[in-house]
């Protein structure tokens, strides 16, 4: 049902907004839950938003965090968020080609300590992944939405300003799609690290 | 629509007099979709070889880490640089290994061999090797790359006169292949550098 | 006067009644059919046993649009306002453009139009049958036909083939006495009067930027910009929308064709006036 869930990814240099919808679908009819969160948290300044079968977004969700987190320990340092992405699009590409694949749709919002630069990328659920892109949504409601940022995105735009577009794609997601989407979360991540910002509720 | 049309693209490669250009568009999407167009699809993978890869990206991905695996193994082992009728060899056999469940991608390889001698060919996705003298196209807009090369395409071609005619074959392809285009990047590779050139193209 | 008699008249009278009953009632739809296989015999079966199962897929249609159109009120006294309809000009089967020059905006009358979404063929046909409707209606009764009643018989007479594969996503547009007027009528018979409509495999990217930048009151500059804007941001996300951009103005008082607008200058236009750089920089 990943059709039915909106993931929002805008960027700039300074910053990156990740927005992912609360709700859970249930035979592809019901609300059955508004305070799901679909976040993985990768890293002190790198997370993931997870949509697709519910199944398979929690385990690979808990699955990559824990990889991750492993790697970490072990060396010391945490992956850059460009390896992250990296690492999920070819655990995604190999599961498609093996007996367990993940139906998960991915977008991964990080801030890079080494180029100094924010990161946004997606993988979808057959394995196509994209780096350092300036907004990538993921859903259905997606397709509203490129265009609107095609329209008014701007490369220096101020925090503020990311953030009102951020909700003109929600917005419009609320408008234009059949399915009622009850709120979203949304977490902004910047050189001075992660802050979880109020939801967006209807 | 096929798997691979899913993503769309166009790589072509056209041989000259000790030169050869490739190029590719920078359209990614979603079947209808368009979700970036910065992507090329041609990948430098030694000094005066590079490989472009169409078809589905996600095996594109796949398959060039694994030809950039090989190849570096290949130049660790032998302490030379790959010839591009060895990587494409290479590229091939990489292929033929997944024969039953193949990587939706077509590769492509063009460069210039240790004598300067042009090398372009271009594979299906199970690693049969077709190396023309004159061009090779693969992806999407390969049917009218192939048609429009026939008359561009000349005899013992000068760098400059090369890059006009891979330009203009390729925007010619971008004008009536929907799943491709919104720009594309021309490689230029003569024996003394690697010229790149970003060119313009319609946006629709 | 249905069912009376022309005992009571007299007969002059009587003759003019007579030729009023012949001539002046509605006239059939069509007297054309479409040639049919034989009762009994289902069209899928027997595409597939007389010329294979893969027949039908090769036969590609020409399809993917957008197409939108809006109605909005003047601004200021100068301008005129009325109806927009924006519409690209591709011609597509499946990835190969098969023309960048259709165009898309079809005449229904002096003052309406329709657009053209989803099977060329089936689109440009019926909008010629709803246009002879039309004619014939205006000189029968002396008085122009509403949008309403002209898409209202174009809904019908889809809906008379529908489950036949007919496919059609058309705006009737125009103005009447009742003012300016945008039906979107469909293959399945579905009819609705729409302020802001759009149609086609990039309304949704049209949607997205009418839905923001669209004002009830607006200036025709502002509106016949807002109609290119929309159809140019569509096509450069939708790969099957693209060529050219035409657009119709209809005035309360006259139908106004633009010349057409390449999308792609349209598009380096709006980049420039951004001052977004879009050239791609090759990261190696």
């Amino acid at each position: 049902m990943a059709g039915m869930h909106f993931l929002v990814g805008i960027s700039t240099d300074d910053y990156v907004i990740l927005a992912a919808d609360k709700a859970t679908f249930a035979y592809g009819a019901i609300l059955a839950d508004s305070e799901n969160d679909k976040e993985y948290r990768l890293g002190k300044k790198l997370t993931m938003m997870c949509i697709g079968e519910e199944g398979d977004v929690a385990q690979f969700g808990d699955w990559t965090k824990r990889n991750l987190q492993l790697y970490s320990v072990r060396n010391g340092y945490e992956v850059s968020p460009a390896s992250a992405h990296h690492f999920v699009r070819r655990s995604i590409a190999h599961g498609l080609r093996s007996s367990d694949r993940y139906t998960v749709d991915v977008l991964i919002g990080g801030y890079d300590e080494k180029e100094e630069k924010a990161f946004l990328g997606s993988v979808d659920y057959l394995g196509n992944g994209l780096a350092k892109q300036p907004y990538l949504f993921r859903g259905f409601c997606g397709r509203f939405c490129y265009a609107i940022m095609d329209r008014e995105y701007k490369k220096n735009m101020s925090e503020a300003e990311g953030l009102i577009m951020m909700k003109k794609c929600i917005g419009e997601a609320k408008r234009r799609f059949v399915a009622n989407i009850p709120g979203y979360k949304v977490v902004i991540i910047d050189k001075n690290g992660y802050r979880k910002l109020d939801d967006v509720l209807f | 629509m096929s798997i691979m049309s899913y993503t769309g693209g166009t790589v072509v490669a056209m041989a000259g007099d000790e030169c050869v250009c490739i190029a590719s568009d920078l359209r990614i999407g979603e079947q209808m979709t368009t979700i970036a167009t910065d992507e090329k699809k041609v990948h430098k993978v030694s000094d005066k070889v590079y490989v472009g890869l169409a078809g589905f990206q996600s095996d594109a991905k796949t398959m060039l880490e694994k030809i950039l695996f090989r190849k570096n193994l290949y130049e660790l082992r032998e302490n030379r640089k790959v010839r591009p009728q060895i990587l494409s060899e290479m590229i091939s056999n990489l292929c033929y290994q997944h024969r039953f469940g193949s990587y939706f991608t077509e590769p492509l390889v063009a460069g210039l061999d240790d004598q300067n001698k042009p090398y372009i060919c271009c594979m299906d996705t199970i690693g049969c090797v077709s190396a023309p003298r004159d061009f090779v196209a693969i992806g999407t807009g390969q049917e009218y790359l192939l048609g429009v090369c026939e008359n561009f395409w000349q005899e013992n071609m000068k760098p400059e006169e090369l890059f006009e005619a891979t330009a203009q074959s390729i925007l010619s392809c971008l004008e009536r292949d929907a799943a491709s285009g919104w720009g594309a990047v021309v490689y230029t590779i003569t024996k003394d550098k690697v010229n790149v050139s970003t060119i313009k193209s319609r946006m629709d | 006067m249905w069912g009376e008699t022309f005992d009571d008249f007299e007969s002059e009278e009587r003759e003019l009644a007579v030729a009023k009953q012949n001539f002046m009632h509605e006239p059939a739809n069509m007297n054309f059919t479409f040639p049919s296989l034989p009762l009994g015999i289902q069209p899928v079966e027997f595409m597939n046993s007389h010329f294979g199962a893969t027949a039908a897929k090769n036969m590609k249609f020409r399809k993917g649009t957008t197409t939108l159109a809006f109605v909005y009120e003047p601004a200021t006294p100068a301008d005129k306002g009325g109806i927009i309809v924006a519409v690209d000009s591709r011609a597509s089967s499946g990835e190969y453009i098969s023309s960048k020059s259709v165009m898309k905006i079809l005449d229904i009358g002096d003052r309406m139009v329709a657009t053209m979404a989803g099977g060329a063929a089936d689109c440009q046909y019926w909008t010629r049958i709803v246009a002879k409707y039309c004619t014939l209606y205006e000189l029968r009764e002396k008085t122009p036909i509403t949008v309403s009643a002209a898409s209202k018989y174009f809904a019908n007479a889809l809906f008379g083939y529908r489950g036949k594969g007919l496919s059609v996503g058309s705006m009737v547009a125009g103005y009447d006495k009742k003012g300016p007027q945008i039906f979107k009528v469909d293959s399945d018979g579905d009819r609705c009067s729409l302020k802001v409509c759009s149609v086609g495999s990039g309304s949704l990217n049209a949607y997205g930027i009418l839905d923001n930048h669209y004002k009830p009151k607006m200036t025709d500059e502002e509106a016949r910009k807002l109609g290119l804007r929309a159809i140019m941001h569509a096509t450069f996300r939708d790969s099957g929308s693209g060529g050219v951009c035409n657009l119709c103005h209809i005035t309360p008082t006259e139908k106004i064709r633009l010349p057409p607008m390449d999308v792609s200058k349209l598009w380096y236009e709006f980049a420039d006036e951004l001052g977004r750089d879009i050239v791609y920089d090759p990261r190696e």
